[in-house]
């Protein structure tokens, strides 16, 4: 497997980090491998099995979405939600909070724009954010979560529901799996809509390229926010994007907008990296401003570790959530 | 080596494009899809060092095939002296159009135009054919083109030159367009030379004083041919001049024809530096008669002035405008009309007043042709026709079968030149014919008619008839004829048939008989025998028959150059003296006297009498304001601009060095040349030419 960042060494945080890293990579399933599974389910089954089976093995064993944390039973509290297994083990009353199980709503906010329709290797972003959201919805569902989905171009195009029914799960992956009819994107219009759609408070998880303008960007996931959803955002990039690693001058096609312009990547490489890191910058302050967990993800790189950083956000009290991240911030 | 087009050398700057081409990155072929341009800017294309080291002798051979090509359009040569054989070189064709018009006796105009002529003459190559024209009314030749190919290079000019000499200005009215149209058509018919690759250049030179008067309608409708060229050489002169000219004779109500008041017109040219004129009449002499009539003209304006003709005037007179500068056109001559005075005798019984009878029809008809004095008298034919001479007595009316003294004095009367007209109103006056001519007796009877006949055969070219000769008046079908009498005039010696009957019974027929004519109508003119006498033709019949004798048809209103019938009787010798004293004689019957080359009194002489007839200057001569030479040309003619000396110079040269380039043609060879580098490039380029593929390091 190539290397993660090809531009960009990465570092990890701490060195527990980068042995678990280490290790779990190993294990891990090449997303090249991944994507060559036609059925989106059959390759989200494969990731969130892989993953279960490592995680028994890992030291974050014990995360979960619903369950939130202790506290020390004082009284007036419900004796119904006394941990008596705890109290067995500690000899202590400890009342067991929990994330509200039944109204864990998450909705997958999946960019298919014609940007996300642009991979450098065997398989676009497109393809990969799609498996990533399959994923997760996956892996919610079989933690009885309701998933819904929503995908956008331009404008919202498939609004699905959070729900956690039989069926459901196959509906979600039947609109991932429909091909995407490649408009524009327009990050800013989608992200009011998906405000507008979806009413009750939940988890918005964002998968997308967000080439867009900072300023706006921000504004719209401030405005999410403020709306109450918990906001987690998946950046997908190219490692291409990262290096721009082209030699030949050539006619560079911009397929989102048409566009044709004459470019020497000898001379607009500079420019481009420094641009491009500006930019990423930018969203990730704005983010961190907004304390959304964000997380840059590269195609070239194995959907666990997507579903880890996931869970690792979603484990991160509310008030002290730092921003996920592999970048050398 | 010199270049004829040197400017084209600098599209050998176009090998710069090459160069830059080379230097130039090329710019790819192929696309590279990318997720997003926003943070990319266009690179402009960059010279490289590595690609100028590239491909140096496709280079070479892109920039060798423009250099050849831009030197090829520069067209290069050697400047060197070429022999050239006499009809190698190139001859133009020279027409010397000169104007002889009268206007042109204004001032000094000729003399400078035949000094304009000799320097055009002397201004031609020796090589090129001159022709001479003059033109006033009509062009006429006077060097033909054909004259002077015949003639040695040398002797052309100075036979050109003795030519023009001899030219003097007419007084002919000027009629531009004619002349210009049969000129060019004379040269564009004309082929050069032998050899036809050489150029042949074909010019009119027209020498003119290009007054207003000028008549160029003939150009409307000629195609100016494309090879001929018209330099128009203008003799600038003071344009001031009045003109004085007779117009139409009109009656006005209440006025008597006797009154002898002629309008004439007094014109003034814009230009005129004169407005007072006067008005005298003189007469043959040249001495001023009766009081002179001042008339006030402001230039570029005209008046028409009723002027009396003074009781003592007659015979040859004019009218002279004084107060003109310019006298060519300020003397209006005048011929006094000389009415047939005389008398017509009829010879015949019936009274005046009977309708039935052929008299009172006479006596209607020459009532009714105004102009003549002509009294008719009567006779009866027992009587002795009395008659004092053929002048006085144009014309013998005889309806009546007379006695045979009668006989012989009509037929001294002819002898001597008379008209005699026997209307055989019956057959009993073919005896009379018989008589008078001293032929055998014929018979005659009544012409056998069903209801009617008419005139068939009518011979127009008979004097009698020639009026009606015209479309428009040879319908003689409305005249019906009853009765008629039967003669044979077949055996008859002298018996000419004019007109004959349906059928072919003679109708009208005529006899030479001395210097006079005989005249037989088998028919009459009373209601009984025919619609003769209430027809149209009747008058200007009988008229014709006493105008037989006039010798001037025609005597007022003549301008120069227009033809004149004198229609004649008998043999007669006519002789006409014109205003300068010379004599012509007309001996062809019926040809119309042409030589009214000038203004004046011509004297006609014919039979011991003399008639006279004026001629004047056409008016159209006095308008002599300038014409606008854009006219011309608006016409189609290709006129050739004003030339400065200095481009001459420069047009020859070119000529030269066109010529010289002609003759090497190199430019052939540099064109065939330049496109063997092209094929060597092609080739080259596409054995070095290899796909290129967009590398991407993914």
């Amino acid at each position: 497997m190539k290397s993660l960042f090809r531009g960009r060494p990465e570092q990890p945080r701490s060195e527990g980090d980068a042995r678990t890293r280490n290790r779990h990579t190993a294990s891990m399933i090449d997303p090249q491998t991944l994507m060559r599974i036609k059925s989106l389910q059959a390759r989200a089954r494969v990731v969130v099995e892989g993953f279960v089976t490592g995680i028994h093995r890992s030291p974050y064993f014990g995360f979960s979405v619903e369950f939130s944390e202790y506290r020390q039973y004082s009284s007036g509290d419900d004796t119904r939600y006394i941990d008596w297994r705890l109290f067995a083990r500690s000899d202590r009353y400890f009342i067991k909070r929990f994330e509200d199980e039944t109204n864990l709503r998450c909705t997958i906010v999946l960019d298919t724009s014609r940007s996300m329709s642009y991979g450098s290797g065997a398989y676009s972003k497109i393809e990969y954010a799609r498996t990533m959201a399959a994923t997760l919805a996956y892996f919610l569902t079989t933690q009885r979560d309701a998933v819904g989905l929503i995908t956008f171009e331009d404008r919202v195009i498939d609004v699905l529901p959070p729900r956690h029914r039989p069926g459901h799960l196959r509906r979600m992956l039947s609109i991932l799996e429909r091909p995407p009819e490649g408009r524009n994107t327009d990050l800013i219009r989608p992200l009011e809509e998906v405000a507008l759609t979806v009413r009750k408070r939940g988890l918005l998880v964002i998968i997308s390229d967000f080439l867009a303008p900072i300023d706006a960007l921000r504004s719209r996931l401030g405005y999410l926010k403020s709306r109450g959803h918990d906001v987690v955002v998946f950046r997908t990039i190219d490692p291409v994007e990262f290096s721009f690693d082209f030699q030949t001058p050539a006619m560079f096609f911009d397929v989102e907008s048409e566009r044709d312009l004459y470019i020497d990547p000898a001379l607009a490489r500079e420019e481009y990296k420094k641009q491009f890191s500006e930019h990423s910058r930018g969203l990730e302050q704005a983010c961190a401003d907004f304390g959304i967990p964000f997380s840059l993800v590269s195609i070239d790189q194995p959907l666990e570790l997507v579903l880890f950083d996931f869970l690792k956000s979603r484990s991160t009290p509310l008030g002290r959530r730092t921003l996920v991240r592999r970048s050398n911030h | 080596m010199s270049l004829l087009t040197p400017l084209y050398v600098l599209g050998a700057l176009a090998i710069a494009g090459p160069i830059l081409f080379h230097l130039i990155r090329r710019r790819p072929q192929g696309e590279v899809r990318f997720s997003s341009l926003m943070f990319l800017k266009s690179t402009p294309p960059t010279l490289t060092r590595r690609s100028r080291l590239d491909q140096l002798l496709l280079l070479a051979l892109r920039a060798a095939a423009l250099g050849l090509l831009a030197l090829a359009f520069a067209r290069p040569f050697f400047r060197q002296a070429f022999e050239l054989g006499f009809d190698q070189v190139e001859r133009s064709q020279v027409a010397i159009v000169i104007d002889t018009s009268a206007s042109m006796r204004r001032g000094d105009l000729w003399p400078r135009a035949k000094q304009l002529a000799a320097k055009v003459i002397e201004e031609a190559g020796p090589n090129d054919d001159i022709a001479i024209y003059s033109f006033d009314h009509r062009p006429q030749v006077h060097f033909s083109l054909a004259e002077s190919a015949a003639l040695e290079p040398g002797q052309r000019q100075s036979l050109a030159k003795s030519r023009i000499n001899d030219l003097e200005p007419g007084w002919g009215s000027t009629v531009l367009g004619q002349a210009l149209v049969e000129v060019a058509a004379d040269l564009h018919e004309n082929i050069a030379s032998a050899n036809k690759e050489v150029q042949s250049a074909k010019r009119i030179v027209l020498i003119s004083d290009f007054q207003e008067g000028s008549n160029t309608n003939a150009l409307n409708t000629f195609e100016w041919p494309s090879d001929v060229e018209l330099d128009v050489k203008s003799i600038p002169f003071d344009s001031s001049n009045a003109g004085l000219h007779l117009l139409a004779k009109t009656l006005e109500s209440g006025e008597d024809e006797s009154s002898q008041a002629l309008r004439v017109r007094v014109t003034n040219s814009r230009e005129s530096k004169d407005e007072q004129f006067r008005l005298i009449w003189r007469d043959e002499d040249q001495r001023e008669v009766g009081y002179p009539t001042s008339v006030s003209v402001p230039a570029g304006e005209s008046r028409v002035i009723r002027i009396k003709k003074p009781e003592t005037l007659s015979g040859a007179f004019s009218l002279v405008l004084d107060g003109d500068s310019q006298t060519f056109d300020n003397t209006l001559h005048f011929a006094a009309e000389t009415p047939s005075s005389g008398s017509i005798l009829y010879v015949g019984s019936e009274a005046a007043n009977d309708v039935e009878g052929h008299l009172y029809y006479l006596a209607r008809a020459f009532e009714a042709s105004s102009g003549d004095q002509l009294e008719l008298k009567a006779s009866d034919p027992t009587d002795p026709i009395a008659f004092t001479n053929v002048r006085l007595t144009p014309l013998i009316v005889l309806v009546a079968p007379t006695t045979t003294s009668n006989h012989q004095l009509l037929s001294d009367y002819l002898t001597s030149g008379g008209t005699v007209l026997v209307v055989m109103a019956s057959a009993e006056l073919g005896a009379t014919v018989s008589a008078i001519t001293g032929d055998k007796a014929d018979v005659v009877r009544e012409g056998e008619v069903k209801t009617d006949v008419m005139l068939q055969e009518i011979d127009f070219k008979h004097p009698l008839f020639a009026p009606f000769a015209a479309a428009q008046y040879n319908d003689f079908t409305r005249v019906r004829f009853w009765r008629y009498r039967d003669w044979d005039v077949s055996q008859l010696p002298g018996f000419r048939v004019i007109a004959r009957f349906e059928g072919g019974d003679p109708a009208l027929v005529d006899k030479q008989i001395g210097k006079g004519r005989l005249y037989v109508l088998t028919s009459g003119w009373t209601p009984q025998d025919s619609q003769l006498a209430r027809s149209s033709k009747f008058v200007p019949l009988l008229s014709g028959l006493v105008n037989q004798r006039d010798s001037v048809s025609k005597i007022l209103g003549l301008e120069v150059m227009s033809p004149i019938l004198l229609s004649r009787e008998g043999s007669g010798r006519v002789t006409i003296l014109k205003p300068n004293g010379d004599l012509r004689s007309l001996s062809s019957n019926e040809a119309p006297f042409t030589e009214t080359d000038q203004p004046g009194i011509y004297r006609v002489n014919s039979d011991q009498r003399e008639q006279l007839f004026a001629v004047n200057v056409h008016p159209a001569e006095s308008r002599t304001d300038p014409l606008d030479i854009a006219e011309i040309e608006q016409l189609g003619c290709r006129l050739i601009g004003e030339t400065d000396p200095a481009v001459v110079q420069e047009q020859l040269r070119q000529m030269r060095n066109a010529e010289l380039e002609g003759r090497q043609n190199l430019w052939r060879w540099l064109i065939a040349f330049a496109i063997v580098v092209l094929i060597c490039e092609t080739w080259l380029a596409s054995r070095r030419a290899q796909p290129r593929s967009l590398e991407v390091v993914a």
